[in-house]
Formats: structure tokens, sequence, C-alpha cells
């Protein structure tokens, strides 16, 4: 083999980058079973059913900001039930900083809707209206 | 469903083809010799004092093994030798075209598949470090307007490989000198590129799951059978041809992320008529090769091709004597 330190330096650097995950974490990456770690929800039902709004909670608070805002629909009819178009009627079962902000935070995930609404992690009160 | 395990053996198998692969290649390259000096030079060489030499100058034409070193992180870092990329028309009187298009191509994907694999971070690290989240951040600060923000290097990478695998396909002497494996790795580069967008911004999976798999596999602690039936086909489609890929690699032309390390014309300083460059395989290299018969290694005699003028002449008698003909002016054909 020629330039024998220099192809060992270039083998290291490459198992170095490959090991990266580790040690830009400082090998502190903790395995989470996050299902478990989240606060069980008061309700029976969600808007939709659990599997679809793990996956799609986002596109259903798009399409309620929609209707809420620029058309004016405040109540709407779901298989599971009528409810209010608004995120308060999310808080009435799933508790803000132990559900969203903590799977949240595990997906890495910082969704911009805060910039301008109102989250019970933020410290005032909850208003919900009828 | 227990054969969903194979999902979660898949990457080791990947990783363990990627890396053993990929160090059997550099040693095989490491144990080639590099019989002549042949560095390519784009600059002035050290000469007398008043011969400007700039610092590109330097870094294209090293002298020594620092200036060597700087151009190989010109070539790995900003692909120096691509920006030169001109094509040379016979019928335009041997005029260049700038095709650096490709240089700007080549770099974007390749910058954005960086930005792409340092995101995916978030996934196989649990606190993500702030800088990966930084990174998604300005990212996507430009695709704010929808939800999730549109990132800039997803879209840059498929806008370029897009040109890349165009111009394979549109450019005729480029077809003509693809190969089947060119068009393969780049329809795995675009399988992936575009199932990932697919999950981010139209068929919506559950991400929780996926980043349960992935730190499963990451902290080797094999994940429930809950979290395997709960990943999305989409995802399997997507983590499946990222291991093909990864495996693929060291049997590839993406094995240049080595391989361009290796490169003689780059790595070596030029400094011909200051050192005297020695075949490293010749052990006797105090007299020419040319004089000797051959050179011996192991007790086998390696002849050197020496050719006479009488061997050569009835070779070539014919052309020989057509030229000797027309008394040995030559014109090309018209």
């Amino acid at each position: 083999m020629y330039h024998k330190p220099y192809v060992i330096l270039g083998i290291l650097a490459f198992l170095a980058l490959l090991a990266m995950p580790y040690w830009v974490t400082a090998g502190n990456i903790k395995y989470e079973d996050i299902h478990k770690e989240l606060a069980k929800p008061k309700g029976v039902n969600c808007v939709e059913n659990v599997k679809w709004m793990a996956a799609n909670h986002m596109e259903l608070l798009n399409k309620w900001r929609e209707m809420a805002v620029r058309q004016g629909i405040r109540i709407t009819h779901t298989e599971t039930g009528t409810y209010n178009v608004s995120l308060t009627e999310c808080w009435k079962c799933h508790d803000y900083n132990h559900f969203c902000k903590k799977c949240h935070e595990f997906m890495d995930v910082r969704p911009v809707c805060w910039e301008c609404h109102y989250n019970p992690g933020m410290p005032f009160k909850t208003v919900h209206f009828k | 469903m227990t054969f969903m395990y194979i999902f979660y053996v898949l990457p080791y198998v990947a990783f363990a083809i990627f890396v053993v692969g990929t160090i059997y290649r550099i040693l095989e390259w490491a144990k080639c010799a590099v019989p002549l000096k042949i560095p390519t030079t784009a600059g002035q060489q050290p000469a007398f004092k008043f011969v400007r030499r700039t610092w590109i100058d330097k870094i294209d034409s090293p002298s020594n093994k620092f200036w060597a070193f700087v151009r190989m992180l010109f070539e790995v870092f900003l692909f120096r030798s691509l920006f030169r990329n001109t094509k040379y028309y016979v019928e335009k009187a041997g005029k260049n075209a700038d095709t650096r298009w490709l240089w700007l191509f080549a770099i974007l994907f390749h910058y954005s598949l960086l930005i792409i694999v340092i995101r995916h971070l978030r996934f196989f690290t649990n606190p993500t470090p702030k800088f990966v989240s930084l990174l998604e951040y300005l990212d996507g600060v430009v695709g704010v307007a929808i939800v999730p923000p549109l990132l800039m290097s997803s879209v840059i990478a498929l806008v370029a490989l897009a040109f890349l695998w165009g111009r394979r396909i549109f450019l005729a002497k480029e077809r003509c000198i693809s190969l089947p494996s060119d068009h393969l790795i780049l329809g795995f580069m675009a399988v992936i590129l575009v199932s990932g967008m697919l999950m981010r911004y139209i068929v919506k999976i559950d991400l929780s799951y996926v980043k349960m798999f992935a730190l499963s596999i990451i902290t080797f602690h094999p994940p429930s059978p809950d979290v395997l039936n709960h990943l999305h086909w989409l995802f399997l489609i997507h983590f499946t041809f990222v291991c093909i890929t990864i495996a693929y690699l060291p049997f590839s032309k993406v094995m240049h992320f080595a391989g361009v390390w290796f490169s003689p014309t780059r790595n070596m300083p030029n400094d011909n008529r200051m050192r005297r460059h020695v075949n490293p395989w010749d052990p006797n290299p105090e007299v020419p090769i040319l004089a000797r018969t051959g050179i011996v290694i192991d007790g086998m005699v390696f002849k050197t091709k020496k050719l006479d003028w009488d061997t050569y002449y009835e070779m070539y008698k014919d052309q020989l004597d057509e030229i000797a003909e027309k008394n040995y002016t030559l014109k090309p054909e018209l």
C-alpha cells in the first residue's frame, strides 16, 4: 500500500463521518416510546378517526383556519360529532404541554401557528366559547 | 407480523456492505502504484522571479504538498475542474462553448443532498441538536408560505437531478456515453427524493413511528411490533430504496467521493523539475527502464516493450510507404 498514513487518515475520516449522529449528540441518543409518554386525551373520540388525525392534524387545522378566518364558518359536522372550528376545541381533550408540545419536541417540529395564535403553553388562561 | 423485522435488519446489512465495500475499494486503490508524475495544471508554475505567480496559480499549479492539498480541497468542495467545463467545437474553428451549467447543477445537487442528509439527523437523534433545527428553519425560510414550509434543498435537489439526468437523456453525446448504471443510480436518487417529498407535502404519514423506528436502528434497540406495523408503505419504499442505494454505493460510480482523493492528476504537486519522481514499483531506479531488459520483481522479469525501427516499419509498411510517397506532408481529409 502506498501513502499509508494518508490512506488510514482518509478511512478514519470516512468512518468518523458515518458516525456523525453519535458525535453531534455526544453519544446522547435516547430511545423513547413516545406514545407511552404522551398524556392520554380526555374525550372518547377525536374530530376524525385517531389514526387519520395522527398523520393529518395539521391539514385539518389548515382547513379549519380557512373555514374560520376566511369563510366565517365556526361550526363543523364530522362523522364523530359537531365541533367548534377553533383551536380551543383541541384543548378540551388534549393537554397542550404533555401531548402536543411533547410530541412536537420529540419530532423537532416547530409549527408556525404560535407566532399569532394562542396555545395553553402561554401564560394566559384558555377561554372556551360556546 | 414478524416479517416486518426485515426492515429492521435491512439498514445494518446495507451499512455493512457499504463500509466494508468502501474500505476494500480504498485499499485496492491505495495498492495501485503511480509510475509517472502526471499532475495536470492550469496555472503558472514557479519559474524566474519576474514571472508573475498569483495565489490562483499556486492552487492550479501547486509546487508543494501544502498547495496540492489546497487544490484537493478546491476540487472536493468547489468542483474546481468541473468549473473549467467547456465543449470543443471543430466546426466552429476550435471555439470552446461554455458548458459550466453542468458545474452549477452538480454543485447544487451535491450541497442540497448534504443539507438533506444533515436534516435527516432529526430522526436519528433524540433530543435533536440545535444546529439541525436551525438548518431546517433556514432551509424552509423561503418556502414558509405553505404548511409545512417548503424546504429549498429538496426542491433544488430535484431540479438539479432533472438537469443531470436530462443531460444524459436528451444530449446525444452524453446519451451515447451513458451506461445503464448511470441511469440506475440517478433513478434511485429520483425515487428517494420524490418519495421523501411526497411524504412531506402530499401523502401525510404518522412520523412519530418513523422516528421511533429510526431511533431503534441507531440505538440498536429492536423496535416493538407495534412500531413496525404502523410504518407507512410510502416510508417503507423510501427507506428500502435508501438501503439499496447505500448497499450499491461501493459498486457504483458514486465511489467518486473516495476516488477523487486518489486522482493522480489532482493530488500530485507539479514539481517535476524540482524533484525526481521514482516509479514506486521499480526496485532498481538508478538505471533507466529503457536501458534494461526489464524490471525484476520477486524473480519475475517484466519486459519493457521496446520497438526498433525495423519492426515498426514491418508493422505499418503500407501506411509508412504511403506517407513517404507524399513526401511526409499530411493533410486532413475534408
